[in-house]
């Protein structure tokens, strides 16, 4: 019985096979397809099949995929069409009335619009505040735009009007005259996509939801589709949510799930994060996932990743519940250069992965970080990617020469560990702020570092931060993918009901809950799940009257009789938390019930490894490393990954090198394997 | 010896981080709503001489200057101040707290937070109104003050001020509770650069600001000596002070620019107003001439004070951008609108390619208070939207529409958080026909909003650019100016003036549109292809589109090629004619 965890990155696509019975796990890369990315995958399927599995044998297939951040960058999705309420299309004009870039810029504009206003349709209705209508759904106004959409070839269609989730009649009813008139078009009502106050957050993510959907469905049709020509025939076959959960397939045709999967990719190494922490008996994590031109950052708190309700992808506000991930403009790719008044700038330009640094030998002339790591020492250049890219460290010498060391009057090496050391603050400042801004201390955390240039630059990154520990997971370079096994399912469901706490009850609260729980338990039913297989999380979303923002209250049992007394005490106390104080003689409006349902799957538990004889270090080789706390190049012992034993001790200056990454342990700090073989580095 | 360049970058990083992270701790310290929503606050970080290193708005500067030649203070003390003569903020609301930072007994900085209050006391509600006169009905001044001391674990403050403030304003445990979240902020920070002083050296930390200023000073200095050299002079209309209303107030500026230094001169601009639209210099320098002198040239940059050295700023005492007390200067918001449009306007003529036209002004605030709250769900008496316009054009691209004009970028309140909360129904929310400047690049659009009032209500209305449109530039034509109706589309129909008092019935409704962006060129370079396009999309009449374009739509929406070209020859031959 095995189960597959397949990651999508940009360069590679990871895969691990995990054996539930023996409790082992295989790795694999294969490259990405950018243009078509189950190819990759389904090329590494067929590898895995080839080293003895038998299809039968693949019990449970998981998936992160950046299908639709992808779809989004490059604005690949449907031809998106959008019904709004007559009179008020400056919901969709005028969106959150703001604009992005510099302050100080005069060319501020929006992302662009991901509709053409040409294909959005004013529709005669009105609902009030408290789901009355006021002005009936002209039907005509809806045929005339049925024709209209037919005519312009939409292929996929929004429907927002205002308060449609305290009412979702009119909504519904001009799905259902769109079925008739407009049969070959996909509809999204917004009061099924995200029923909770607020027009323009509601609008926003149903037409990102309607825009993304059909490119979602087709991917996962034609996945399941070449899995099956595979002989993998389970339909224990998810994807990774933004939530750091995961979906069914089927899941997926239901609707509505699109705009869940955004930070697919990032979310699972999050969740191999937070195994990594359980494993180690730790609670609090700070994660680093550093590439070539971004550094993903999050946060495990009391052992639960930090999430937030609503986010910007690629500059499009979604309003869904997701991990709290940062992402940092440094990288590997980073670039360093003086700049025309004499200033040595690093960031926030990137060489990317084309031209890449110019150790890459692609053409580029830039000097980058990686180009320093080169020429400090850091990097092995024939073991870069386990050998599979050779760098030219001369290339690296001249560009750092030519760009830093010259118009600076500095040497080479400082110029070198200049622009290192300042990349390694840069990250380091942006996890401070962005660790105030999660309200995170810092002080309690321990790093893991992962992405390829991640385990180069912890250490100093933990440095900077006073972080005493860090983590480096055996296989940085497939941590995503491992995050796949470590994860349940889970669904978030929402829905506006506002009122005061104080004229509600257990009764109209569990009555609330209830209506959410049955729309779960119905969808998981037709995925093949039974009701009692889930679980439930209950919260609702709190403010005091007239506050323009809500803080989430878990609810743990709404059928308590007191439970009114104990959803207000939670939120007084919350409120202290995150703000600083409470008003407790306050009255607390309840504006939204959220659920989360959720079904356990068997996950993987990392086992710990045995202690095989001493290896002889001996042969591994030493070269000469450039440490600024040793103000010069030192030798540096430079061990392999793969050779590490659980009694080896490692003390800094030290290299250890694998296909996916490089740990550089500076004077100062050790390190040791742990029991699940993870590299633990200390400061001493 | 100066720092090295590592060194440097690595101490501009940590205290660019630290200006950052204080924010977010303003923000979720802050008592107040309007704090944590509005986020009206900021933090600086200065040099022990008020220097900038940082970002950042020079009246910090002018604030940490004057407490230095003023006073005497000790290294534990904390000093507060709302006066806006003293310390150059916009006006009272805004409570500045300062607190010196010491390592090892030398001065290494200045540690400050400024925050918005609700309410600082005075005539009205909010403390700002169009109706003042003098700065003493703007409310509880509070001039450069010893407030109390830090020490271990802590701090002590002196009760009576803290009694006397409480005595004058409306909410004083909001006033006091944001207050002293700001203390609390710049304690937090005074001790981090302790830290940082002491891990890097103060030699060390005094030498990067240093260098960090001459950097500063040399970009500048480099980007002055690409533009051509000159003089030009421009003005620019407010509707009015608030108080004489048929009087539109003026302002202008004459720039100089020699070599690789500059001169901005406001000398020309009116006298000092009764009204509350008079802007005291470091506030105008901090928030219209360096962030559009950054804008014109590296808009990636952040600000730091050293960039003042090649730039003079000269105004006139006893005109309306230097006023003399007690002059009100409470409504500055709009004027701060206009004196950047100013600034814009003239340094275009020194980089032409980076010329934009004028923004749609302040979108003025729409204040409705309720006379008979339907106190249900949360509703509350006042309603308070701040409203956009929108951008003037560029030669990157058109304007863009229904946004923040120049720096301001604010969102808007939901519809349905409005309906919610207020016996109101917004039955019109659309970007207006024809309001964006004809240009190449089209100015942005503004918005309308149509409000029917549910129960009786009192509007109290500011607004912008209701005589003087945004200004094209290179030919681009001016957009549309503000407008206010009564009643729309009933026989009650009644345009009017578009800042005053209006009174409402239930049922009754007003709307409001704001000015629209200038447009960048000749309309008749524009592609006739785009201006189908919005004519198609509504932004464009096809009277416009003819009359400003040159371009022919037929009633179908159809672009007709020839009769365009045809028409467009015609409107060269009677240009150069």
């Amino acid at each position: 019985m095995l189960t597959i965890g397949v990651d999508v990155g940009g360069t590679f696509t990871d895969f691990v096979v995990f054996d539930k019975v023996t409790n082992s796990l295989s790795t694999r890369k294969v490259p990405s397809t950018p243009r078509d990315p189950a190819q990759a995958v389904l090329t590494g399927v067929e590898l895995v099949l080839g080293d003895g599995v038998s299809p039968g044998q693949i019990n449970s297939f998981l998936h992160g995929s950046t299908i639709t951040t992808n779809a989004l960058l490059q604005r690949r999705g449907a031809k998106t069409g959008l019904f709004l309420t007559r009179g008020l299309k400056g919901i969709f004009q005028v969106q959150s009335q703001m604009t992005s870039g510099p302050a100080y810029s005069t060319t501020k504009q929006r992302p662009p619009a991901l509709i053409d206003e040409l294909d959005v349709f004013e529709i005669s209705e009105r609902i009030d505040r408290d789901g009355r209508t006021i002005r009936d759904l002209d039907e005509s106004d809806v045929s005339r735009a049925a024709q209209e959409i037919v005519a312009r070839g939409i292929e996929s269609l929004a429907i927002c009007y205002v308060f449609a989730f305290a009412n979702k009649a009119h909504e519904q009813r001009t799905m259902d005259i769109l079925r008739d008139a407009a049969p070959n078009c996909r509809v999204f009502c917004s009061s099924d996509i995200l029923p909770r106050i607020r027009e323009w957050s509601r609008m926003s993510t149903t037409i990102l939801d309607a825009y993304l959907e059909p490119v979602l469905v087709d991917y996962v049709a034609n996945l399941a589709t070449g899995l099956r020509s595979l002989g993998v025939a389970t339909n224990k076959t998810y994807l990774m949510a933004s939530n750091g959960g995961v979906m069914p397939f089927n899941a997926l045709t239901l609707g509505g799930k699109a705009v869940h999967t955004l930070l697919s990719g990032p979310a699972a190494a999050v969740q191999a994060a937070k195994r990594l922490a359980e494993s180690r008996g730790v609670d609090n994590l700070v994660t680093m996932d550093i590439g070539g031109t971004s550094c993903d950052v999050a946060f495990v708190r009391d052992g639960a990743a930090l999430e937030v309700t609503s986010g910007a992808v690629a500059g499009y506000e979604v309003f869904v519940p997701m991990l709290d991930i940062a992402t940092i403009g440094a990288g590997g790719g980073t670039i360093a250069r003086a700049d025309a008044d004499g200033r040595l700038q690093v960031g926030p330009e990137s060489a990317g992965a084309d031209p890449g640094p110019a150790a890459y030998g692609r053409g580029g002339r830039e000097a980058t970080i990686t180009d320093a790591d080169l020429v400090l020492g850091y990097l092995n250049p024939d073991y870069f990617l386990g050998g599979a890219l050779a760098l030219d460290a001369e290339m690296a010498r001249e560009a750092i020469s030519r760009n830093i060391a010259v118009p600076l009057g500095l040497d080479l090496e400082e110029a070198a560990i200049s622009a290192v050391r300042i990349n390694d603050v840069h990250m380091a400042e942006a996890v401070r702020a962005v660790a105030a801004k999660a309200g995170v201390s810092l002080a309690e955390c321990h790093l893991v570092a992962c992405g390829g240039a991640g385990p180069v630059h912890a250490a100093s990154i933990a440095d900077e931060l006073g972080i005493p520990e860090v983590l480096v997971p055996r296989s940085p370079g497939v941590f995503a993918a491992l995050g796949l096994l470590c994860t349940d399912i889970a669904e978030d469901y929402v829905q506006t009901d506002i009122g005061l706490l104080e004229d509600l009850d257990s009764e109209t609260i569990t009555s609330q809950f209830n209506i959410l729980e049955r729309k779960a338990i119905s969808e998981y039913a037709a995925q093949g799940f039974h009701a009692n297989q889930v679980i439930f999380i209950r919260e609702v979303d709190a403010r005091y009257p007239g506050q323009g923002f809500e803080i989430r209250v878990a609810v743990d049992n709404p059928q308590d009789p007191e439970t009114t007394t104990l959803i207000a005490k939670k939120f007084h106390s919350r409120h202290r938390e995150i703000y600083g104080h409470c008003s407790e003689e306050e009255s607390v409006e309840i504006v939204s019930y959220r659920i989360r349902a959720t079904i356990a799957m068997p996950q993987y538990q990392p086992s710990s490894v045995s202690p095989h004889a001493a290896l002889d270090h001996s042969r591994d080789a030493e070269r000469l490393v450039y440490f600024e706390a040793a103000s010069g190049f030192v030798p540096a012992r430079i061990y392999r990954r793969a050779s590490l034993d659980l009694s080896d001790f490692i003390e800094g200056p030290a290299i250890v090198e694998q296909e996916d990454t490089t740990t550089v342990i500076p004077p100062g700090w050790i390190a040791a394997m742990d029991e699940f073989a993870t590299l633990v580095m200390k400061k001493k | 010896m100066r720092p090295d360049a590592m060194t440097t970058e690595i101490v501009r990083t940590k205290l660019e981080t630290l200006g950052e992270e204080m924010l977010y701790l303003l923000y979720r310290s802050a008592y107040s709503t309007l704090m944590r929503e509005t986020r009206d606050c900021s933090y600086r970080m200065t040099t022990p001489t008020g220097a900038l290193v940082t970002d950042g708005a020079v009246n910090y500067q002018f604030a940490v200057e004057n407490l230095l030649n003023l006073h005497n203070f000790g290294e534990n003390d904390i000093w507060i101040a709302n006066h806006p003569y003293q310390i150059g903020v916009q006006h009272t609301p805004d409570l500045m707290v300062i607190v010196p930072v010491y390592s090892n007994g030398i001065h290494v900085a200045f540690s400050c937070a400024t925050a918005h209050k609700s309410d600082s006391g005075g005539a009205l509600v909010g403390s700002v109104s169009m109706l003042s006169t003098e700065i003493y009905q703007e409310g509880l001044l509070l001039p450069l003050m010893k407030l109390g001391e830090s020490h271990e674990g802590g701090y002590d403050l002196d009760d009576r001020i803290i009694r006397m403030i409480s005595a004058n304003v409306r909410d004083p445990d909001l006033y006091i509770g944001d207050m002293r979240a700001q203390i609390g902020v710049t304690l937090v920070a005074k001790k981090r650069i302790q830290a940082l002083a002491e891990s890097v050296g103060v030699e060390t930390l005094l030498g990067v600001y240093e260098e960090i200023l001459d950097h500063g000073e040399r970009k500048m200095r480099r980007h002055l000596r690409q533009w051509r050299d000159g003089e030009v002079t421009v003005e620019s209309f407010l509707d009015s002070d608030g108080i004489t209303r048929d009087q539109p107030v003026r302002y202008e500026l004459t720039v100089r620019k020699i070599g690789d230094s500059i001169t901005l001169d406001f000398s020309g601009s009116d006298d000092q107003t009764a009204g509350p639209v008079n802007m005291l210099p470091p506030y105008m320098e901090g928030f219209s001439v360096y962030p559009s002198l950054l804008a014109m040239t590296d808009p990636s940059a952040l600000f730091n004070s050293g960039m003042r050295r090649p730039v003079s700023v000269i105004t006139r005492e006893g005109s309306v951008l230097n006023p003399r007390l007690p002059a009100p200067v409470g409504a500055t918001t709009t004027v701060a609108y206009r004196t950047t449009d100013l600034v814009l306007e003239a340094l275009g003529y020194f980089a032409p390619e980076r010329a934009a036209a004028n923004g749609g002004g302040a979108g003025g605030s729409t204040a409705l208070l309720w006379k008979t709250p339907l106190g249900a769900k949360g509703s509350r008496a006042m309603q308070y939207e701040v409203l956009a316009t929108a951008q003037g054009a560029t030669n990157v691209s058109d304007g863009c529409s229904g946004t923040g004009a120049l720096f301001y970028n604010n969102p808007t309140t939901p519809i349905e958080i409005l309906e919610l909360q207020f016996p109101v129904r917004i039955e019109r929310f659309e970007l207006i026909r024809d309001s964006g400047g004809p240009g190449e690049h089209r100015g942005g659009l503004s918005y309308r909003r149509e409000y029917r009032c549910l129960a009786p209500a009192m509007l109290n209305r500011r607004a912008d650019r209701g005589k003087f449109p945004g200004k094209g530039v290179h030919g681009g034509k001016p957009g549309s100016v503000a407008k206010l109706f009564l009643n729309p589309g009933t026989e009650k129909e009644q345009r009017v003036a578009i800042a005053g008092r209006y009174e409402f019935l239930a049922g009754e409704s007003f709307m409001g549109e704001g000015a629209g962006g200038g447009g960048y060129g000749d309309p008749f370079l524009r592609a006739p292809e785009a201006v189908a396009r919005d004519v198609a999309l509504g932004y464009v009449s096809r009277d416009s589109a003819e009359h400003d374009y040159g371009v022919i739509i037929d009633e179908n929406g159809q672009l007709l090629p020839e009769a365009t070209e045809r028409r467009r020859q015609e409107g060269r031959t009677q240009a150069s004619a």
